[in-house]
């Protein structure tokens, strides 16, 4: 290595015509050479001015650092910060930050030097890095020749630092260390190649004189191939030295931090995320459960009821049958005869209640039906006035507070079933009659438009409070309970249940003034014989 | 003992349950007057007090609990009352309005005829 003459201050210059602040391929060495030149002109530009406390290097401030002070004595502060944390961890800290520093300034260098140069050349731009490096007095690079620093993935480096500031102090400090200590140099090599070819880069430090090692010898490569190389090169070498790859060169990684800190925020996002949504659930599977449990509590509440209200219904028609009978029992265990009229009334009394048990029995078997889908429809062309006039007349032979109207063609015919419209038609007749307790007029009209059977029953009786208007129509519900005039709650539901059965509608309306209309509309069917007259 | 001038009043709803009842307790000799709902019966009481009450319970317009409570206000002596209902739970209806006896429906006539002749003549 050629060496120039000192000067004042001690620094040696290169010599102008051979290469000798670096160590490259033959090939490349021109380029190095002409590097070398301008990165030795704008080194000579150098002023130091301790009076004003600036040194300036080509027009740039500079700082001087003591080189321990950013290896072996960092190393130990950060080890003694961490002690509780221990060696390892203490090292990767301090490391980490370190590698971070140099390679950030490494790149800034970079980029600065090559604006100030106005070098845009990649190759032309590392050039200038090592024999920078030289000049900063951080090491001297030796560069071997299977080198490949090509501006892509293929990119690799393999150098040595003979000098390097890091092993050099840790050597001066009398202290080895079980890993490399050269990171710095690591860091600002990566930094500035990095800049230079704007590719990311990295560089590890294979083997290290801090560490045993017969160099400071470094890979550089991209991150994505870094590892390759370094297990290729421990492979290559594990034969002459024994120890070398038996615990893997720690790869740097420019601000870890940051992408841990990322990756940790990350997985705090994806964890708050999961909380809430695994909360959310939670609270839907919670409502869920109160909405069945609710529903559950109030169909066993209706159930109930239902039993209760069922019971008394059946108990009241009982109550009279054993009434009347042991009442004739005791007039005839007095007088050995029953009184004719009495017999005749009390007979009378029980058909008539043995009926309204057998209907509360019917209806009870319908509610069951119905809930289980096996209530079936018997259709066929019926004279739908026809039937409403027997109906009316039954009605007016067990009602004698209420007269009873029909207003409706001579004949309309429709296809149902006339059991179950009979049963639905006695049902809005029974609740004309239940619901206006002091008499009065039922009016029961037929219409037909079209396809469809309008058959309405109206009442002027108590009506139906507007806030039970919606639910009459309910399983078990009555819309009279203070008025003991319910019965089971089933009337409305089952013939609503007979009337959507015919493809019908069952709806009520509620005239100003008082009472309740009753709407049963029916398809006609289209049955054979279906027509209007 | 003959039960003469005794007087029954009874409150049911059902016309037929009425209808027995006052057939087996006029063939023992009381006079009955029946009343289909409290009102109806509030109305009478003026005119015709009664030495029992035989109180039905679910009546539609004034039921059982509204009569004995308007009841209870009239002015006194306040007669037995026998609570008569096919509610499960008939004790505790005679025992919420305050009741002397009473008896579920569908009940035994000598239970009945047992009931009346005791707190009618109590009275």
């Amino acid at each position: 290595m050629a060496r120039a003459e000192a000067d004042g201050r001690g620094a040696r210059l290169p010599h102008q015509d051979s290469l000798s602040t670096v160590r490259v391929p033959e090939a490349i060495q021109p380029l190095f050479l002409r590097a070398q030149e301008y990165v030795a002109r704008y080194f000579a530009d150098r002023a130091e001015d301790p009076e004003h406390g600036t040194i300036s290097i080509g027009g740039e401030r500079y700082i001087l650092l003591r080189a321990a002070s950013m290896s072996v004595e960092f190393c130990d502060l950060v080890t003694s910060l961490y002690q509780d944390k221990g060696e390892a961890e203490a090292r990767s800290v301090a490391n980490n930050l370190l590698f971070d520093l140099a390679h950030a300034i490494g790149k800034a260098d970079a980029k600065a030097f090559h604006q100030r140069m106005g070098v845009t050349d990649p190759i032309e731009k590392l050039s200038a890095g090592p024999i920078h490096f030289s000049f900063a007095g951080w090491a001297f690079v030796d560069i071997f020749p299977e080198s490949h620093p090509t501006p892509d993935e293929e990119y690799f480096l393999i150098y040595d630092h003979p000098y390097s500031f890091e092993s050099d102090t840790w050597l001066r400090h009398g202290r080895s260390s079980d890993r490399p200590v050269c990171i710095m140099n690591a860091g600002y090599s990566s930094g500035w190649c990095e800049e230079s070819f704007g590719l990311p880069l990295v560089a590890a430090e294979i083997e290290c004189l801090a560490a045993g090692g017969q160099h400071c010898r470094f890979i550089m490569a991209p991150p994505s191939r870094i590892e390759e190389h370094l297990a290729r090169y421990s492979q290559e070498h594990t034969h002459t030295r024994p120890g070398l790859g038996a615990s893997p060169t720690a790869v740097p990684e420019f601000f870890q931090r940051k992408r841990m800190e990322d990756e940790l925020r990350r997985s705090h996002e994806l964890l708050e995320r999961r909380v809430l949504e695994r909360t959310a659930e939670l609270l839907q599977a919670n409502e869920a459960l109160r909405r069945e449990v609710a529903e559950r509590r109030r169909a066993e509440q209706l159930r109930d009821e239902f039993l209760s209200v069922a019971a008394h219904e059946l108990k009241t028609p009982l109550t009279s049958l054993r009434g009347f009978v042991q009442v004739l029992t005791r007039q005839m265990e007095r007088k050995r005869v029953a009184d004719p009229e009495r017999l005749r009334q009390a007979l009378g009394a029980i058909d008539q209640q043995s009926v309204k048990l057998s209907r509360l029995v019917a209806q009870l078997l319908d509610v069951s039906r119905l809930e289980a889908g096996r209530l079936v429809l018997d259709r066929k062309p019926t004279d739908v006035v026809a039937l409403l006039r027997e109906a009316l007349e039954s009605a007016r032979a067990s009602a004698s507070k209420h007269s009873f109207a029909l207003h409706a063609p001579e004949r309309v015919v429709a296809s149902v079933d006339p059991f179950r419209l009979e049963q639905v038609v006695t049902n809005l007749l029974d609740n004309a009659v239940k619901y206006s307790p002091e008499g009065g007029p039922v009016e029961v009209t037929v219409s037909s438009r079209g396809e469809e059977v309008e058959i309405a029953v109206s009442d002027r009786g108590l009506g139906i409070p507007p806030e039970h208007r919606d639910r009459v129509f309910d399983r078990f519900y009555q819309a009279h309970p203070e008025h003991g005039l319910g019965g089971m709650g089933l009337g409305l539901y089952i013939s609503r249940e007979i009337v959507d059965l015919h493809g019908g509608r069952l709806e009520t309306e509620h005239p100003e003034g008082s009472g309740t209309r009753v709407v049963l509309r029916l398809p006609s069917g289209n049955a054979p014989g279906a027509e209007t007259l | 003992m003959r039960p003469r001038n005794k007087r029954i009043l009874l409150i049911d709803d059902d016309e037929s349950i009425r209808q027995f009842i006052e057939m087996a307790l006029s063939d023992d000799g009381y006079e009955v007057q029946t009343a289909a709902d409290g009102q109806v019966a509030l109305d009478l009481l003026p005119r015709w007090p009664p030495h029992l009450i035989l109180l039905d319970m679910r009546m539609p317009l004034m039921d059982g609990w509204a009569f004995s409570s308007a009841y209870r206000l009239t002015a006194p002596p306040h007669v037995p009352i026998i609570v008569i209902t096919a509610a499960r739970d008939a004790a505790g209806y005679a025992a919420e309005i305050g009741a002397n006896a009473y008896l579920s429906k569908p009940f035994d006539l000598g239970e009945l005829v047992r009931l009346v002749g005791q707190f009618a003549h109590g009275a």
